[in-house]
């Protein structure tokens, strides 16, 4: 699910690639592939709760300040993925 | 033992060698111009070096330069060094070439990066920290402008006001004139995220960001407390300024050395929550 891709490489930005991957294998709906960061598989098959899980691992790091930036990788992504 | 052990080990292990030494002056040294003295003044950068070595190690978790928290750190660490190495650089014209109070001299160079180096680090940990959306609203941003202009004018007021730079050269004019102020900037952006993030901002990362806008302080008052010293020609080796700088390195230190342990602390919640 690209916009799930999309979320974990803006939170790389932040956190760096290792944290990120961490924080996104523990949310529980993904898998990485390989070592790079956007090669992953999402295994939650339900698309909101999926974002719902990534959302609230990445909550633990920086609280509302992480929410919004995935807030703002959900506003941005284009409607129709 | 791991990283984060060793290193809050070794640090404290420092931190207590030059506290101790400090107390010993006061108490047991009544004239503050002896070889001890200077030795204390000479060497208690040392805490800041080894701070920011520590720092770039921690820096590398999080990409080194490749993300905005692995840059806060990385700038911070890089702001301890510089103040190790321009005092490396004093220790060395006296030691070596004998140079009694060169100020100014090219250690300078290094004791103005640390202001520029903070700035930076202040700026990406107030990214990471949710500041870019606090930033949003109109009474923010007013803040965002009128506070570090308020801190600028009172460093003006604290130790420009009645200053006269007749007679004096320009390099020491600049110096006493970019000293206040850019420590005024670097001080009145903590306060900014502070202010700004203190909404937003919460998880792990919290109190360790808050933890570094504290120390941040401590580097404020040391810097203010050296140059009201200096002023009153009241500043001697050995001492008040130079323990509060031993404090403010420390707390630095200290503060980096707590972005390793992210994932002990986000077990540990988790854990709770989960037994709760």
């Amino acid at each position: 699910m690209e916009l799930v891709k999309e979320i974990v490489k803006e939170q790389s930005l932040i956190i760096g690639e290792n944290l990120a991957r961490q924080m996104a294998i523990e949310s529980g709906v993904v898998k990485f592939n390989s070592s790079k960061i956007d090669d992953l598989t999402v295994t939650e098959p339900n698309r909101d709760m999926a974002i719902e899980k990534l959302i609230g691992s990445y909550k633990e790091l920086f609280g509302q300040a992480s929410v919004e930036v995935c807030m703002n990788v959900i506003k941005k992504f284009p409607q129709k993925k | 033992m791991n990283k984060r052990i060793a290193f809050s080990a070794l640090s404290i292990v420092l931190f207590l060698f030059y506290f101790i030494w400090w107390l010993y002056l006061k108490q047991f040294v009544p004239e503050p111009y002896t070889a001890l003295n200077d030795y204390y003044a000479d060497t208690y950068g040392i805490m800041a070096g080894v701070g920011g070595l520590i720092g770039l190690v921690v820096a590398t978790k999080y990409g080194f330069l490749k993300s905005y928290v692995g840059k806060a750190i990385t700038f911070f660490s890089l702001g301890l060094i510089s103040q190790f190495l321009g005092q490396l650089s004093y220790t060395i014209l006296f030691y070596v070439y004998d140079i009694e109070n060169a100020y100014p001299a090219f250690g300078e160079v290094f004791f103005l990066a640390t202001i520029p180096f903070y700035i930076f680090g202040l700026w990406f940990i107030g990214k990471a920290s949710g500041v870019s959306v606090s930033l949003i609203g109109f009474k923010n941003r007013i803040s965002a402008v009128l506070l570090p202009l308020a801190m600028i004018g009172a460093s003006y007021s604290l130790f420009l006001r009645n200053y006269d730079s007749q007679d004096l050269p320009f390099n020491i004019v600049f110096l006493d004139y970019v000293y206040p102020i850019g420590q005024a900037i670097f001080f009145s952006l903590a306060l900014l995220i502070f202010y700004l993030t203190n909404n937003i901002l919460g998880g792990v990362m919290r109190s360790r960001v808050l933890f570094i806008l504290f120390s941040l302080l401590f580097q404020y008052i040391a810097d203010s407390l050296f140059i009201f010293e200096t002023r009153a020609e009241t500043w001697y080796p050995g001492g008040p300024s130079d323990l509060m700088f031993v404090i403010s390195y420390f707390l630095m230190t200290m503060a980096l050395i707590r972005f390793e342990n992210i994932e002990d602390e986000l077990r540990k919640r988790r854990e709770a929550n989960v037994s709760n």
